[in-house]
């Protein structure tokens, strides 16, 4: 199906009818990245990098034409993106996203409920960033043969600040190998399940023949379980960062499995900063680290590494 | 002619004692349905997670024709952006149920869906408790009235007959 076609179809289950006629017909999907609705304010669309908000033709700088969110959008968006079954997505919602069908995220907003110091749930949602998935043809054809050497997959950390491309890179990588028929096998846990959108439906973003994925489990309980179950030759998985995430890694690389990850940084200098990381970087568990920025586009290879931060490549702007 | 008409009284009464014994019949498990669902969905909740639309598809094979056809309505809600949940649209012009309890069902229906699992169970909970109370008293209406308005109609049907004689 079309990514405007499946996107027509996913948006008119959940968008009331005036904000899907708004967005959805008179906006070019192709370079919609984010929907934000805050209570009481102006609805946000980003196209490419650029703002605007939403009006009943489309788009506008105006906002005296701006179409405003009320609070019964956003509970019956998220309501309706819940297939009428909050109680079955509370797992999502308490960590502040629902991933719907093509993986669609939405990032949720509003009181948190806690009981023992854990969040129980949260109501009163007031605010929701829809980000929607774009499948960028080759956007890791270039670091391929950095990343694949000789039959060989390295570990690599993608490294770049939200909203660059690192989902859309491993997602692409995975069409990648499966278009030369490299017959790798590759886990991906998707723990927000927004890499493969929903596998077992025909709205699924993936695009490979050698791939098994676990969707929304734990990224360390999911390499864990994957390692030992699915004999993967290479795990993949989105936004490292916790101890566990780390041991996880740590483990499947003793197993000599490939690992590709990636992780919110702007630099490799400032991830190195972070608490968790200094064992990635110390023990060398990766010999390659791609670092992505939007500054030509989503997706910009800034730069990419070796184990010793010797750069392979740097950017054409630097 | 006479005969003939003694026997249209006579079936007509049968006819209509029997409608009425069938409305208490049909009250009594229009409830039982209920709390039956309310159940099922309980421990679907808790156990599979399902969404609404696929726990109620799954059991509607169980209910009784009236509950289906609400159960129907429901189920065009879930499916339908945009559409609203009301009486009407839960029950047409049905009589079976009376109005403050169609209030009720909407209620219910309208609490669906809205909380975590926890605090869900414990609200179908609660309205189970009032349908348990309400299907009570249908079985004593039924028990009650359903097989005397037949006996009775049938009476009445006999005394009819008898004046035309």
């Amino acid at each position: 199906m079309k990514e405007s076609e499946l996107a027509k179809n996913i948006f008119s289950k959940i968008l009331p009818k005036n904000l899907f006629d708004s967005i959805i017909s008179k906006i070019n999907y192709s370079q919609l990245n984010e929907i934000r609705l805050r209570c009481g304010k102006p609805i946000v669309v980003i196209l490419g990098t650029e703002s605007y908000f939403v009006c009943e033709d489309g788009i506008t700088n105006n906002i005296g034409r701006a179409i405003f969110c009320t609070k019964s959008d956003i509970d019956n968006i998220v309501f309706r993106a819940s297939e009428c079954s909050i109680y079955a997505v509370n797992e999502q919602i308490k960590q502040g996203f629902l991933t719907i069908d093509g993986g669609i995220r939405i990032g949720i907003s509003g009181t948190g409920v806690c009981e023992d110091g854990k969040i129980k749930t949260i109501k009163n949602y007031s605010s929701l960033v829809i980000r929607i998935p774009h499948r960028i043809r080759n956007s890791s054809l270039f670091s391929l043969k950095f990343i694949l050497e000789n039959d060989h997959i390295n570990n690599t950390l993608i490294i770049s600040p939200p909203g660059c491309g690192k989902t859309t890179f491993l997602r692409d990588f995975l069409y990648q190998l499966s278009e030369r028929n490299i017959c790798l096998n590759v886990l991906l846990v998707d723990e927000r399940g927004e890499i493969a959108g929903n596998c077992d439906s025909e709205n699924s973003l993936l695009e490979s023949n050698f791939c098994d994925v676990l969707s929304f489990v734990k990224k360390s309980d999911g390499i864990m379980y994957g390692v030992r179950s699915l004999s993967p030759n290479v795990v993949l998985c989105d936004e490292i960062g916790t101890k566990e995430d780390i041991d996880a890694i740590e483990n499947a690389c003793s197993l000599g499995v490939s690992v590709i990850a990636t992780a919110h940084s702007d630099k490799i200098e400032t991830l190195k900063k972070k608490p968790n990381f200094e064992r990635i970087f110390d023990g060398k568990l990766f010999s390659r680290f791609i670092v992505l920025s939007s500054k030509n586009g989503l997706g910009t290879v800034d730069g990419i590494y070796d184990e010793n931060f010797f750069p392979l490549y740097l950017g054409e702007n630097r | 002619m006479k005969f003939i008409l003694m026997g249209v009284v006579l079936i007509g009464m049968a006819y209509l004692g029997f409608g009425l014994s069938k409305f208490y019949r049909k009250r009594k498990r229009f409830f039982e349905d209920m709390v039956f669902l309310c159940g099922k969905l309980c421990v679907d909740i808790s156990f599979s997670s399902n969404s609404l639309s696929a726990i109620i598809t799954a059991s509607m094979e169980s209910f009784s024709k009236e509950f289906n056809s609400m159960l129907k309505a429901y189920l065009d809600y879930l499916n339908q952006n945009g559409s609203e949940l009301s009486t009407e649209s839960l029950f047409g012009k049905s009589t079976l149920i009376k109005d403050e309890e169609k209030l009720l069902f909407l209620n219910f229906f309208k609490s669906l869906g809205r909380l975590d699992a926890s605090n869900q169970i414990q609200e179908i909970q609660n309205f189970k408790d009032k349908f348990c109370e309400i299907k009570a008293l249908a079985d004593e209406e039924n028990k009650k009235f359903g097989s005397l308005s037949l006996k009775l109609m049938l009476l009445l049907g006999i005394l009819v007959v008898i004046i035309l004689i």
